[in-house]
């Protein structure tokens, strides 16, 4: 149980864990990118009176939100494909599983924060004469965005943690190059130590950073420049 | 010139009947206050003009625009959407809770609706804007946020905010329920002055010595039905029905003197 041999062998792969480290972060900003726009498309259209249009998209919802994500990543390489007849390369599947089950739970969360604001805006703002889309555009998701701040940091480190799956369908990310680096050298409690304190370090950093950053700017400014900002 | 008729209107919320048949005329340019105890059915009254509610049967005229069960119309046909959009504009609406938009300046309130909806330049919608808030007395408070303010100024940005649209009707939904009698008075003494124009107004209030002041015509509300309507001297000097007189009664004594300052 050599525990001081840990800083030479991070050192020594530090290439290989800084280029896993680069596809985990390029994943999951990938993922949640995709995610925040769709989820926010399947949102509204799982609030739509249509039900041709709300029931695919509840089913779709639920079907990512309540499967495991190891699960879907396996399922959407090898399982898809056939379905579809197209084939994805490993890095490409494993973005669409971290990104569809993202999209499950945000569009949840949206509509959460949706109805989450009085319904006195509602009215104010059909009073004024606005229609739908153009209320829900300019006073309803704003201030629901605002709302859902912290459940976006939360998604974006979930998202983050879940990328650690990928390794199953050989995507080159932290994971799996401890893996490969086991294999060499049977170093299994060095190597995954290694790779733990890199996936906390850097969940910690993001969190405490993102943490840090809403509070200066709630405090500096109580709403209005989100606006203009996501104008 | 918009006059408002209510014929025969029924509404429910569920087996919950609010209105019970409501027939009731609005002169253009009248200003009516409607009395009546909580849950009489006024505020749904007021909700039913804008289309904010549907109704069940009965129709109700508002100008050229005719509210029926299913749909708007105007001189026999249907409006879309956006034209019922458009007329709700046209009724300005100011509400018990102010509904100001909290992630907005007072004056991104103000000029939002008449930029996107109207399609007014900028710089009109702001310079409009300006002079109305100088009009209340907020010149100062353009850049600040709703919640920076008391609720007196809210209220008042919310009147502004209803007048930027030029509304040919105002609609007040119990506008001072949620003040204290100090904004109160300074509320109800904006709505006093802008109720002496052409506007067709209608104020649904608790504040009867207010209503006294500034309609021209009084209703009284009971169990969903408009129980007294009549000019308010022919209101407050002879009420035709006992639970008329039993209501004001109730106010007589306790009429502060607060109004007094209006």
């Amino acid at each position: 149980m050599d525990v001081s041999r840990i800083p030479a062998l991070a050192w020594e792969y530090r290439y290989v864990f800084l280029s896993g480290a680069g596809i985990t972060i390029s994943l999951t900003v990938i993922s949640m990118l995709i995610a925040m726009v769709a989820g926010l498309g399947f949102c509204l259209c799982s609030m739509s009176r249509n039900r041709l249009v709300r029931w695919p998209c509840i089913a779709f919802v639920e079907f990512f939100r309540n499967t495991p994500i190891l699960v879907l990543v396996v399922w959407v390489h090898f399982a898809l494909p056939d379905l579809i007849g197209i084939k994805f390369v490993a890095y490409v599947s494993s973005i669409i599983a971290l990104a569809f089950q993202s999209t499950g739970y945000l569009s949840e969360e949206y509509r959460a924060g949706i109805e989450s604001i009085d319904r006195g805006q509602f009215d104010g703002a059909r009073a004024l004469g606005m229609t739908y889309p153009y209320l829900m555009r300019r006073i309803i998701i704003p201030q629901a965005l605002m709302k859902l701040a912290p459940a976006l940091l939360n998604q974006f480190v979930l998202c983050f943690k879940s990328t650690a799956v990928v390794s199953v369908i050989a995507v080159p990310d932290i994971m799996y190059h401890a893996n490969v680096i086991v294999n060499e050298t049977f170093l299994s409690m060095q190597i995954y130590t290694i790779a733990a304190l890199m996936y906390f370090l850097l969940v910690f950093a993001v969190s405490a950073g993102a943490r840090r950053l809403s509070k200066s700017f709630f405090k500096s400014q109580p709403a209005g420049e989100w606006r203009s900002a996501m104008a | 010139m918009t006059g408002i008729a209510f014929s025969a209107v029924h509404k429910r919320y569920g087996r919950n009947e609010v209105l019970k048949g409501i027939d009731l005329h609005v002169a253009s340019g009248a200003t009516l206050s409607i009395l009546g105890q909580s849950g009489s059915g006024k505020t749904t009254l007021i909700r039913c003009i804008n289309a904010l509610e549907t109704i069940q049967t009965g129709h109700i005229k508002v100008g050229d625009v005719t509210i029926t069960p299913d749909h708007l119309e105007s001189n026999s046909k249907r409006l879309s959407r956006a034209n019922v959009a458009h007329y709700r504009a046209r009724c300005g609406m100011v509400f018990q809770g102010f509904n100001l938009f909290p992630h907005m300046t007072v004056l991104q309130n103000l000029i939002e609706a008449p930029i996107g909806i109207r399609g007014l330049v900028r710089k009109e919608a702001i310079r409009r804007a300006d002079a109305l808030l100088a009009d209340i007395g907020l010149p100062e408070k353009r850049l600040d946020y709703p919640a920076s303010l008391s609720g007196g100024q809210q209220q008042r940005v919310a009147i502004a905010r209803a007048l930027m649209m030029e509304p040919d009707v105002l609609l007040f939904d119990e506008p001072t329920s949620a003040l204290d009698p100090v904004t109160t008075i300074e509320v109800l003494a904006l709505i006093k002055r802008l109720s002496s124009g052409t506007r067709t107004t209608i104020i649904v209030t608790h504040e009867i010595e207010f209503a006294r002041q500034v309609s021209s015509h009084v209703a009284f509300m009971k169990d969903g039905l408009v129980e007294e309507h009549g000019t308010t001297d022919e209101f407050f000097s002879r009420p035709r029905s006992a639970a008329t007189r039993a209501f004001l009664s109730q106010f007589n004594a306790s009429t502060g003197d607060r109004h007094a300052s209006l």
